[in-house]
């Protein structure tokens, strides 16, 4: 039967309900100990390296999320790439499934609430739970940064750190949608966390290895023409781009060191003359732009999977 | 070796014995016996105002070695005569059997003393000699103090940047040492400094002695901006009886200077990535003659094309500024983010280059496609929701 009137209608409902269960839900308790912690423990590690080049760089604030102290211990915002997939996740995978397991689905759609609106409403949960988590823990750090370095951050600071948190809560959204999607695919909740992180770890461990063994099938390195090892390369670089978490590499790359003039191979001509020095905001935007548009669409293009699927499903009581 | 030292002893001892024995035997000294005040010229000619020193001897010829008193008699008034025995004043002598005593006499004679003939008389009181050795001098009227300056070359070419060395012999034409100030009347901005021949050291004043001839340096620095053309200066040499001047003259050659920025002396700029963009530049002649024939180049990054409007500027007068246009078109391949590009301005002797900075910008092209993208994505899911939107 076609649904009459706004497909939204309830969402809003089914959203602070779901956002109720996630923020009180020991599960998210002990997700946000870990990630805080974590943080904290990255911040103050760096810091005092942070301190000691204070002086000589304009974007001193940046230098928190990006630098790692020696080999042992990775920078925050490498630390947020590794930790964001795992809460997303959690978050997501068992979201629609629990609900027929536990036989609530028939119940909730015997309310006046449409089935697009359960979907939507879940995801905008998940999202505001992201949101509201990885913003509070933006603020820990900036404020612990101010703490300690004595410093205010500069507009341009904040407009870069600010763009790395949409980017974070954007990459976070990415995995959300994925676990979702797997929540409304298999029956089982834990089947769909395996899927979800075997899908994670495919892209954060094994992508890499897999490109250097794709690449040179389809894109054969010939010793004597140079041109088909730019071509290679570039091939190598658009397959790792279809990795979310490349993506969001890259483009907390180009947001926190503005010293970044581009994110692929460049020619030696094409630096012929260049001098190094911080690019504007919007040029460092512009210059990412196509991967955070990546992200974005990779979110809705995830969802609508998601809810196609949901809306092919039988619901029984 | 020990018959060599003996043999070089006993030569020694025999030159001694020599030596004391000769002055004695002199068979001269059995006929003139006394006491003996000489000099070597008992007439001479002075100059008032000089100061004079006559060598004065005594020789005791076969007495006993005796005191000897010496006095000035008939000294004309006014005038200062000392005797002087090893530069001391001394007023008696020894003088030894068969030996001799040297002494100076040392006239000072005031500037202010009328010419004409003198007498002085010199005494020496022996014991029982006695000698008078009468000087007659005649007094000469004072020569005028006078120096003189004369430049080795009096007029020096160069340009406004260079320093005009002028080499000035400046002699003491006067009985008397004489200190000299040294000044240079020239147009305001110029530097002048004074040494000494080929010295390092700057001077203010030299002392030249009676006579003597220095040769003085002076150095010349125009002003940076000084106008083309001869610019007389003069030198002054002054001293406290005399003074000179010189003429001296710089022949300085204009030279055109110029100088390359951009707009409110800005040296930076934007561009977007494969677009035209005109860049004002600003080609200033701070020289002081007009620089002609001034060409435009860049040394633009590798697929960059930079043309410059007009190409060239035929003349611009000195202390004249030339707008000029870069049409600057980055790279359709360049990346963003700040470039050096080298603008140059040469024209005829002259050569100025200036580091423009130039911020690439890309094209927002690509930010358009993104958002494209987006609401691509946006549509599928509204269909989406139009299509299996259901109960």
């Amino acid at each position: 039967m076609q649904r009459e009137g706004s497909a939204l209608a309830g969402a809003g409902t089914v959203m602070m309900k779901e956002l109720g269960d996630n923020l009180s839900s020991t599960r998210m308790r002990l997700l946000e100990l870990l990630v805080f912690l974590t943080g904290a423990g990255a911040v103050f590690a760096t810091i005092g390296e942070v301190r000691d080049v204070g002086g000589e760089d304009p974007f001193v604030f940046l230098r928190i999320f990006t630098t790692s102290k020696g080999e042992t211990l990775p920078s925050f915002a490498a630390f947020l790439g590794f930790l964001i997939p795992i809460v997303s996740i959690s978050l997501g995978f068992d979201s629609v499934n629990s609900e027929f397991n536990s036989k609530t689905m028939s119940r909730i759609l015997a309310q006046p609430i449409y089935r697009d609106a359960l979907l939507f409403g879940k995801f905008m949960a998940g999202l505001t739970t992201l949101a509201v988590m990885l913003s509070a823990l933006w603020l820990f750090v900036i404020g612990l940064a101010i703490f300690m370095l004595g410093l205010p951050p500069g507009t341009e600071e904040v407009m870069r750190g600010f763009s790395f948190l949409i980017a974070a809560i954007a990459y976070g959204g990415v995995w959300l949608a994925l676990a979702m999607l797997f929540s409304v695919v298999f029956r089982s909740a834990a089947t769909a966390a395996l899927a979800s992180l075997a899908v994670w770890l495919l892209f954060a461990f094994f992508w890499t290895m897999l490109i250097t063994v794709i690449t040179p099938i389809i894109a054969p390195v010939d010793p004597y023409n140079p041109m088909s090892i730019l071509y290679t390369v570039e091939v190598g670089q658009a397959l790792s781009r279809l990795s979310p978490n490349t993506l969001f590499a890259e483009t907390t790359m180009a947001f926190l060191n503005p010293a970044t003039r581009s994110l692929g191979l460049v020619l030696q001509s094409q630096m012929h003359g260049a001098i190094s020095g911080p690019l504007p905001f919007s040029e460092s935007l512009a210059l990412v732009w196509p991967q955070v548009t990546g992200l974005l669409a990779s979110v809705i293009g995830l969802f609508t999977v998601a809810y196609v699927m949901f809306q092919r499903q039988e619901v029984r009581a | 070796m020990r018959a060599g030292v003996s043999a070089l002893m006993m030569v020694a001892s025999l030159y001694v014995a020599s030596g004391s024995g000769t002055f004695a035997k002199d068979p001269s000294m059995d006929v003139i016996k006394g006491l003996y005040l000489t000099t070597d010229f008992p007439a001479v000619q002075i100059r008032a105002g000089e100061e004079t020193i006559l060598p004065l001897t005594i020789y005791n010829y076969g007495l006993p070695p005796q005191r000897t008193a010496i006095t000035l008699a008939d000294t004309p008034a006014g005038w200062n005569a000392d005797v002087e025995g090893s530069g001391k004043p001394v007023s008696a002598a020894f003088v030894d059997y068969n030996g001799r005593a040297s002494l100076n006499l040392k006239l000072r004679i005031p500037a202010n003393a009328k010419p004409g003939d003198y007498k002085l008389i010199i005494n020496a009181n022996g014991d029982g000699a006695n000698s008078s050795l009468p000087i007659s001098i005649k007094l000469a009227e004072p020569l005028a103090a006078k120096l003189t300056a004369t430049p080795k070359f009096p007029v020096l070419r160069g340009s406004p940047k260079s320093s005009f060395d002028f080499n000035v012999a400046v002699k003491n034409e006067s009985a008397t040492d004489m200190t000299v100030n040294l000044r240079v009347d020239a147009p305001g901005g110029f530097t002048t400094t004074f040494k000494e021949g080929y010295s390092t050291q700057e001077i203010t004043s030299i002392s030249i002695k009676a006579n003597e001839s220095k040769d003085i340096t002076v150095a010349v620095k125009p002003a940076p901006r000084a106008p083309a053309g001869e610019t007389p200066i003069l030198l002054a040499i002054a001293g406290d009886k005399a003074s000179v001047q010189a003429r001296l003259a710089l022949d300085i050659s204009g030279q055109p200077s110029i100088t390359v920025t951009g707009q409110d002396e800005r040296l930076s700029g934007e561009a977007t990535a494969g677009q035209e963009r005109s860049i004002p530049l600003i080609i200033r002649n701070t020289g002081t003659a007009s620089a002609k024939g001034v060409s435009l180049s860049a040394t633009p990054p590798s697929g960059w094309k930079i043309a410059f409007d007009p190409k060239e500027v035929p003349e611009i007068a000195a202390g004249e500024e030339q707008k000029v246009s870069a049409l600057v078109t980055p790279s359709g391949k360049a990346i963003a983010g700040d470039y050096m590009v080298s603008m140059r301005a040469s024209g005829e002797g002259v050569s100025e280059a200036a580091n423009y900075r130039i911020t690439v910008t890309t094209s927002t092209l690509w930010g358009v496609t993104g958002i494209a993208v987006i609401i691509v994505a946006l549509l599928v899911l509204v269909g989406a929701v139009g299509r299996f939107g259901r109960r």
